[in-house]
């Protein structure tokens, strides 16, 4: 995945910390008092500027460029990235989708497609789709109340 | 006091209660078995479905699925090498080294008997100092919170991060996050670039649920197809030769409890600390040091009660301060705000009988782990052969729903996503997740403090350090921050005199 080199983190929390004290400049006071609510935001992105030169003066000064590996997405191939990228996806997937086509279409295709993509076995991963969806409708929407999109099969059959 | 305890128990003579409790207690157990999803992971899933609950009955669920969450993580840490919940894994390899040598039923039985035995401990301690602490603190001003605030953040990067630099600057992170909204000293809209959603702040669960579970799911997804390889094939009666253990290592049970308990109730340390904490202590002061690492049941009985130990400490500060002790009592702090028991020493004089409930969940819920531990242990293996690829799906809709669930809103999914990214960009760089959500809820605490100590000081510095008991919580914050200097000094010094 993406591994970033620690010079790199340390640009982006100084450049970060820096936007956060100039937007926080522009913050009106509370009137007739010094402090008001630029104070904390403004002490927040100085620091964020201190620990971002001192992670690039880190890395200038040790003497190799390599860092510590992390187990977590090591060696990963093109498929395992697909993966990786197919949760995020899912979502977004979701947020565009779930008003148009309402809950219960919306979460059978992301379960399919998400268990697809996880390799599971075309007929186990429809059921568990649509089963699952149905549940998770039932669940939340009927018990729990909350109001999930109906979507097209509510003003369809509803 | 009588009648806030008789209070309590009528609060708990609830059936549906218990109901509750049984259900939120397998759904911890089974959450922390499965290897990649994590005790913090199944409180933060928790938080949507608790909010549709009465008060108690919400504390109560996330209490018993956090208990038994953090034991069941010894599971897989046995039987796979994989630690269930980070909590597990300073004795992960040594409880795998026992299995291989065919000791199983001694390794899982220990760490549920020491887990028991460990969360007790941390209870009591829990019961007995809360009040006491609750009432000391009702004389605390803007001054004290503030300082109190501030070493419970240093606590986070100074002993909690292996990187101080990238714990402080996680820390900041999540501070910032923090800032956005209308809800500042101003009132002005704050960081918000003129989103209507933004001005009511970001909200706690979707955050959370994004850096804890979906960025979990993302780790899981490239090898969850791939089923577990064990080693053993069944599992004996795992309480056999516990009761020795417990007389050959009262000692260090005691320890354990004892270290757990004191880090859990630091602010910003949690479990997991205290485990690798205890571990360490228990090979240094061991009779036999060389038996550890291959397959010794010592450190496991030390930082198997410590993790556990830890979890009911961790609330002292999170009921009488506010202040969470690790990522859960974060969670479960949003919870209380949530259901209007906003923490604090007035919660002790104003519903004591909540508090004394809370209390009684929190022993009941240690002793009901022997038998629904028995049981998780029982099954732990058809358990671990469960399907990932299945089950990582079905927690994403869970995940989606219960952002969505909280505001009703499609907006909350999209600042889910988004925090899973941020975490999983972060672990990666080796940035710690934990104090994010630390700056995130302490951020308003620690503005609000800062700026009215401010204001009553009329900008005088020497304001934060003229009353005795601000004075000495600035002394020890900065004790805490020049630790790590004074030791190497120490450590110099010391060298210095040897040569």
């Amino acid at each position: 995945m993406i591994q970033l080199n620690d010079r790199i983190s340390g640009v982006v929390l100084a450049a970060l910390g820096a936007v956060t004290v100039a937007l926080a400049q522009q913050l009106p006071p509370i009137p007739g008092q010094q402090v008001g609510p630029s104070l904390l935001p403004s002490l927040i992105g100085s620091g964020l500027v201190v620990c971002g030169l001192l992670l690039m003066l880190r890395v200038a000064r040790a003497k190799s460029d390599s860092q510590p590996p992390l187990a977590v997405f090591d060696r990963l191939d093109r498929r395992g990235l697909v993966c990786v990228l197919a949760i995020p996806a899912a979502c977004v997937i979701y947020i565009v989708l779930a008003d148009r086509l309402g809950f219960v279409l919306t979460a059978t295709l992301i379960l399919l497609l998400l268990q697809r993509t996880l390799r599971v076995q075309w007929l186990t991963a429809i059921v568990i789709a649509v089963v699952g969806a149905l549940a998770f409708n039932s669940v939340f929407a009927g018990l729990l109340r909350v109001p999930l999109p109906g979507g097209i099969l509510t003003t369809a059959f509803g | 006091m009588e009648t806030a305890l008789f209070g309590a128990l009528q609060m708990l003579a609830d059936p549906q209660l218990w109901l509750v409790v049984s259900l939120a207690s397998l759904y911890g157990l089974f959450v922390g078995a499965v290897p990649g999803l994590t005790a913090t992971m199944a409180t933060a899933l928790l938080v949507p479905v608790t909010f549709f609950m009465p008060p108690v009955m919400a504390i109560a669920a996330i209490v018993s699925a956090s208990a038994m969450a953090i034991f069941s993580g010894d599971i897989p840490g046995c039987l796979l090498r994989m630690p269930g919940t980070p909590a597990s894994a300073a004795y992960t390899d040594e409880s795998y080294r026992m299995m291989l040598n065919g000791q199983a039923e001694q390794a899982l039985g220990a760490g549920l008997l020491f887990s028991v035995l460990g969360g007790l401990f941390g209870v009591a301690v829990l019961c007995l100092a809360a009040p006491l602490l609750a009432e000391f603190a009702l004389r605390f001003s803007t001054f004290e919170y503030f300082w109190l605030v501030l070493f419970g953040l240093a606590c986070a990067v100074v002993i909690a991060s292996e990187d101080r630099l990238k714990g402080m600057a996680s820390l900041l992170i999540g501070l910032l996050v923090a800032m956005v909204g209308m809800n500042n000293p101003g009132g002005v809209p704050r960081f918000t670039f003129g989103s209507i959603q933004l001005t009511g702040g970001i909200d706690m669960v979707p955050l959370l649920i994004g850096m804890f579970a979906v960025s979990e799911i993302m780790r899981n997804a490239p090898t969850a197809h791939e089923p577990f390889v064990m080693a053993t094939r069944r599992i004996g009666s795992i309480f056999a030769g516990q009761w020795a253990l417990v007389r050959r290592y009262r000692v260090q049970l005691l320890r354990g409890s004892a270290l757990g308990t004191a880090i859990g109730a630091l602010p910003g340390a949690g479990a997991d600390i205290a485990a690798w904490m205890s571990y360490g202590i228990s090979k240094k002061f061991s009779a036999e040091p060389e038996k550890f690492g291959t397959g010794h049941v010592e450190g496991i009985v030390e930082s198997g009660a410590a993790n556990n130990s830890a979890l009911g400490a961790a609330w002292i500060p999170a009921l009488v301060f506010g202040i969470p002790g690790d990522s859960i009592t974060a969670i479960a702090i949003g919870v209380l705000y949530m259901k209007n028991l906003n923490p604090g020493p007035t919660l002790f004089t104003q519903t004591p009988e909540t508090v004394y409930a809370i209390f009684l969940i929190f022993v009941a819920a240690n002793l009901m782990m022997l038998p629904l531990g028995w049981l998780c242990i029982r099954v732990c293996l058809s358990l671990l052969r469960a399907p990932r690829n299945v089950l990582m799906p079905l927690i994403l809709l869970a995940c989606i729903v219960g952002s969505f669930a909280i505001e009703n809103s499609l907006f909350a999914v999209g600042v889910m996503v988004a925090a899973a990214l941020v975490a999983v960009v972060m672990e990666r760089n080796a940035f710690p997740v934990g104090p994010v959500i630390l700056g995130v809820v302490l951020g308003k605490m620690l503005e609000e403090n800062l700026v009215s100590s401010m204001i009553k000081a009329d900008g005088s510095p020497l304001g934060f350090v003229e009353r005795p008991i601000s004075a000495t919580l600035a002394l020890l914050f900065a004790l805490l921050i020049l630790w790590p200097l004074l030791r190497r000094m120490g450590g110099r010094a010391l060298g210095a005199a040897r040569a």
